[in-house]
């Protein structure tokens, strides 16, 4: 147990290593010269000019630029490690600020659109399994795949356009009350509801036919009792990884509709970061989301073996 | 047993119930209705509160100042400074408005404004760059020397640059400032960077007369138009700028909403990649590319009301020193298809695409998406161009991409927003754009490098315009060295009961007006 | 006799039997777009801008004056051909991972699948955005991007199912008999897991056309005037609301492709799974 503790801290600190470096080289990648860049968002606070050579100078010297690739990933390396992740280029801010008043906006919206899915996914998903073949699901899994063949960003509209404008229940954008929250979170979690309901129904279905199943009602145990005993929990099994990637995919941000709805959360400081090279930012953000996802990972695989203890132990 | 199994079911579609009902109890939060007050929502997002790095914010939100101020109709005005006199060549003496208080009660002095200025400077090269100063002094209390790099007949210009403002040196403890200490119609009460607004409150002591609205809330991000032109229908928002290009029309039919359209001075043009090589080398090639842009429809189709077709000049038409008697190239697709013959590109093998020395007449035009009106003016082109047998890709990504990519073979890009009045004085735009030594893409003048650089220290308002009138001729009427095509209008939508707003096109992009009330 | 009877099973569906009609029907509107499209799609008309539907534009025109009926037309084999590719090459690939991390679990687990957690910690349309960045906009990245990420989700289901699979008695039999664990990956762990694979794929082929809608849709894929609905999409936002018809056709066009693949996918998933039929 306690080397099975250290294995995974090992890894862990692995993939740490492995993205932030992974990201550090690809942001070299992108055309224009890191510097010119940074000096148009610094200075000129537009992308349509031209920095002067000065500027450029400036944001070299001041930012060290003219040192190997190396060096600079070992320095912002060395004091990440000591809890230091820097100051964004672009605002002065340290990172960890920067990262920090977004982080209710993005962990709201992820929590509320995954706990809505699960409410409407799983629940749906049993019904319709139980169910199979009647009217009740047919519509439900019409309905899903009504879901899921939507994009996202239309559906966005569509719902500002009944509820903000025709209805004028919601508001349209920004990010404050419970109120500014009902839009974007039904817009993402439509998708996964249906994408969580149709998983759960078919690994319903799937389980529902095996063996053991058709023992436990061979041996006369009743329906009910088979479905939370041996059904539920292995038909969770796929289930619990999706809701896992989902909350990780909602967590790293979505760009498109924090766009649309102006909400202010980590995939959009991740997006302007970005395109202005804001390279301490977006190694603080890569790390936060590779964290997130390790540790969200870390609590998908510890689930497991309380579901199926054929999996796991030692 | 059974029994207490199976109550997870049940519970979690109560509990889903539940969560449902409280969402949608959420959705009553009533939406504020407003006396005087007024809530922006804005395109860009707010860079800094810090006035010696904000982007114009606090200047087009009328909280800061500089010593001198643009007005609509063009005019260098006094703003801080009540006066101002050359001191010899190099050298401008500035004389203070005795009445400005800072928001803070405290008075401007001489002292506010060396500090500010400086500071600035000293943080950000980019206005460094653009007020070419080189010392500034105290005279006595109300009275500001400019010396500057070179004689400059523009720094009176220049210091109504929007990001030259004066302000109280608050630093905090790192040296920045956030709660910045200016001299506008609108004082600063907060910034709050999660949700990227911003709170103004009316500055009651205001030298002009206090403004009539008590408060303004600026909500930066608002990057999606339809998402704009929702928030301004659903109420949520009270002024907003360009929604989508196709709205126009039914926000002009909505009786709850006005729609203000007005110039810019910003335009939309092709910039050659590189003008010092082929094919953009010969100059006939070049007037044959604007011989085949089709100006007219390209701005009442495609900007559908919000611009005008150029008449061949990138200045926007009412600037003192703009020249209106260039003439142009107009819309003549057999003129541009016989300056290519006689340049030599003629379609020897019959494929429709103009070829010599056996190279294809292939080009690319870049642009940028952030501009919802160049992808569809780069398709256009690109229809023009196919008529007079140049075969040209359309290639829309970000601008610093774009900028990379200028040494291609025929690379033209189409760009927008090159906004001409940042700095409200010729020089500006036209040493940014066609000065040898700027210039990005190596067109090489020296004619035209001579007359801007007498320009700039001639003093004489009507010889200093008239030399710029010539810049203009040759840069646009002789050398073509950049297409203009359409000159950018902005769509203001506020509501109704918004009244008193006056546009000033000379600022970048827009700036509201103390005037503005509520009815 | 076993494919007859799946073939039987499948035609019984008549939802999938729908989505079949209309993916063949899309398939050869994608393949006869060149004899079937009324209009050029890249013929700008300025003056005939933002018609509605109309005789003569049964979908309208768009804002350059292109018939959008037209350019729904071949904009179907763009979206096809773009999407197909992905689907196939990143299911392979992601399966093939899946199922070797785990077959295998211990160290190659551990390493395949974290390193499958360093790719999945970035939200992929920001890996996208960066790869794009970098390389350009256009068709092929499009495939590249969205597939550098799309395996992932092969992969993890694929070994979800393989860690219950190599549990199963059928599995542990077939190595009590000396299989090979290739033969055994392949004969008995692929089959077994194509059930959630094949649910994945469908849903995965919906989600890949919207993936390049909204590349489409930040202006990333398909360049213009390469007739993509994404793009399209894109183009007809800035009309949202006085020229709808720009939007609700490709959007509709999204809609019904991704619909269809689905009604297939679950009819064929009913269908092909032969342990259904022994419970019925």
């Amino acid at each position: 147990m306690f080397f099975n503790f250290v294995k995974r801290l090992g890894i862990f600190c692995l993939v740490l290593i492995i993205s932030t470096t992974l990201v550090f080289f690809m942001l070299h990648s992108l055309p224009g010269e890191k510097a010119v860049v940074m000096a148009k968002y610094i200075f000129l606070g537009s992308v349509e000019l031209n920095p002067s050579n000065e500027e450029i100078q400036l944001v070299k010297d001041k930012f060290d630029l003219d040192r190997s690739l190396i060096s600079q990933y070992i320095s912002w390396a060395g004091a990440a490690l000591h809890g230091d992740l820097g100051r964004s280029y672009k605002s002065n801010d340290p990172v960890s600020q920067e990262i920090l008043i977004r982080l209710p906006a993005t962990i709201t919206l992820a929590f509320v659109s995954v706990l809505m899915s699960l409410f409407i996914g799983i629940p749906l998903g049993i019904l319709a399994a139980v169910k199979q073949n009647s009217i009740t699901d047919y519509i439900c899994s019409s309905t899903a795949v009504l879901g899921i063949s939507m994009p996202n960003f239309w559906l966005a509209l569509l719902l500002m356009l009944v509820f903000s404008l025709k209805l004028n229940l919601t508001p349209t954008i920004g990010y404050g009350g419970l109120s500014h929250l009902i839009l974007p979170a039904v817009t993402l979690g439509t998708a996964s509801s249906a994408v969580i309901m149709r998983l759960t129904r078919s690994s319903m279905l799937e389980v529902m036919r095996q063996d053991y199943i058709r023992a436990a009602r061979g041996k006369g145990l009743s329906r009910k009792s088979i479905f939370i005993t041996h059904a539920l929990r292995n038909a969770l099994i796929p289930v619990i990884t999706i809701i896992g990637l989902e909350f990780g995919h909602l967590l790293g941000g979505t760009v498109i509709i924090e766009t649309i709805f102006a909400w202010p959360g980590i995939g959009r400081l991740l997006i302007d970061s970005i395109s202005a090279r804001d390279i301490p930012v977006i190694q603080g953000c890569v790390l936060f989301i590779t964290l997130m996802y390790m540790l969200l990972n870390f609590a998908i695989d510890a689930v497991y073996p309380l579901i199926d203890p054929r999996i796991g132990g030692n | 047993m059974t029994k207490i199994r199976t109550t997870p079911i049940k519970s979690m579609l109560l509990i889903a119930t539940i969560i449902a009902c409280m969402l949608f109890s959420g959705c009553m939060a009533a939406l504020g209705s407003s006396d005087q007050k007024l809530v922006v929502g804005e395109v860009w997002t707010m860079g800094s509160a810090d006035p010696a790095m904000h982007n114009y914010e606090l200047n087009n939100f009328l909280v800061a100042e500089g010593l001198t101020s643009i007005s609509p109709d063009f005019k260098i005005v006094p703003c801080l400074a009540d006066s101002w006199e050359t001191v010899g060549s190099d050298s401008w003496r500035f004389h203070l408005n005795k009445n400005v208080e800072f928001h803070d009660g405290s008075k401007l002095t001489a002292d506010d404004v060396v500090s500010s200025l400086e500071r600035t400077m000293k943080m950000n090269p980019s206005v460094t760059g653009q007020l070419n100063i080189k010392k500034i002094s105290k005279a006595d209390d109300y009275t500001i020397d400019i010396t500057t790099n070179t004689s400059d007949a523009s720094l009176p210009a220049r210091m109504a640059y929007g990001r030259a403002s004066i302000y109280k040196i608050n630093e905090n403890s790192d040296g920045t400032i956030s709660t910045p200490i200016c001299t506008g119609p609108f004082k600063f009460v907060s910034y709050d960077k999660a949700s990227d607004t911003l709170e103004l409150a009316k500055n009651e002591k205001y030298r002009g007369g206090a403004p009539k609205l008590d408060s303004v809330t600026i909500r930066f991000g608002i990057g999606d138009a339809n998402a704009r032109q929702m928030a301004i229908e659903s109420g949520e928002v009270d002024f907003t700028t360009e929604p989508p290009l196709g709205s126009t029309k039914s926000l002009q039919s909505n009786s709850n909403l006005n729609v203000t359209i007005h110039p810019l001075c910003q335009g939309y043009k092709l910039k050659f990649g590189d003008i010092s090589k082929a094919p953009y080398d010969d100059v006939s090639v070049r007037r044959a590319i604007a011989y085949s842009v089709d100006r007219k429809s390209i701005a009442d189709d495609i900007l559908l009301g919000r611009g005008k077709a150029s008449d061949g000049n990138a200045l926007t038409p009412g600037l003192a020193w703009r020249n209106n008697d260039l003439k142009g190239y107009s819309y003549d697709t057999k003129k541009a298809k016989d300056l290519l013959s006689e340049a030599g590109w003629k379609d020897t093998d019959g494929d429709g695409i103009l070829d010599k020395d056996g190279k294809p007449f292939k080009i690319t035009l870049y642009t940028w998406p952030q501009r919802p009106a160049l992808p569809s003016i780069a398709q256009a082109v690109q229809s023009q161009f196919k008529e007079i047998g140049i075969d040209a890709d359309v290639r829309i990504m970000e601008w610093d991409a774009i900028s990379d990519r200028a040494d291609e073979w025929g690379m033209i890009s189409v760009a927008g927003g090159d906004a001409c009045m940042m700095i409200p004085d010729p020089s500006y735009y036209l040493e940014g754009q066609f000065l040898s030594s700027n210039d990005d893409y190596h067109y090489k003048n020296a004619k035209v490098d001579e007359l801007i650089l007498k320009a700039r220290s001639t003093f004489d308002e009507d010889k200093r315009n008239d030399l710029y009138k010539q810049v203009q001729k040759i840069v646009y009427d002789e050398d073509c060295a950049q297409i203009p095509i359409a000159f950018h209008y902005l769509c203001v939508v506020t509501k109704k009961d918004v009244k008193g707003y006056v546009p000033n096109p000379a600022h970048h992009d827009y700036c509201i007006s103390s005037g503005i009330y509520r009815e | 006799m076993q494919k007859t009877r799946s073939l039987n099973e499948f035609l019984k569906n008549k939802a999938s039997v729908m989505g079949l009609i209309i993916i063949l029907l899309l398939v050869m509107t994608a393949a006869l777009a060149d004899y079937i499209s009324p209009y050029d799609t890249d013929k700008v008309v300025l003056k005939e801008k933002l018609k509605p539907p109309s005789w003569q534009h049964p979908m309208g025109t768009d804002q350059l004056g292109r018939d959008v009926l037209s350019r729904i037309i071949y904009g179907t084999r763009t979206t096809f051909e773009l999407s197909m590719l992905v689907v196939l090459f990143t299911s392979a690939f992601g399966v093939f991972i899946g199922i070797i991390a785990g077959y295998y679990r211990g160290i190659v687990d551990e390493i395949l699948m974290r390193l499958i957690d360093v790719l999945l910690a970035f939200p992929s349309i920001i890996l996208a955005l960066v790869i794009i960045g970098a390389i350009g906009p256009g068709v092929f990245n499009t495939v590249l991007a969205i597939s550098l990420v799309g395996w992932l989700f092969y992969a993890r289901v694929a070994r979800a199912s393989t860690l219950s699979i190599r549990e199963k008695e059928y599995v542990e039999g077939a190595r009590a008999m000396g299989c090979s664990d290739a033969y055994i990956c392949f004969f008995y762990v692929l089959p077994n897991c194509l059930p959630p694979i094949i649910v994945l794929m469908t849903l995965n082929l919906g989600s890949v056309i919207l993936s390049i809608a909204s590349l489409g849709y930040l202006g990333l894929g398909a360049q213009p005037p390469i007739p993509e609905w994404g793009t399209m999409l894109n183009d007809g936002k800035e009309y949202l609301r006085d020229c709808p018809w720009l939007s609700v056709f490709p959007g509709l066009m999204i809609m019904i492709s991704v619909l269809a693949f689905n009604f297939i996918g679950d009819g064929l998933r009913d269908a092909i799974d032969p342990r259904q039929l022994v419970i019925k």
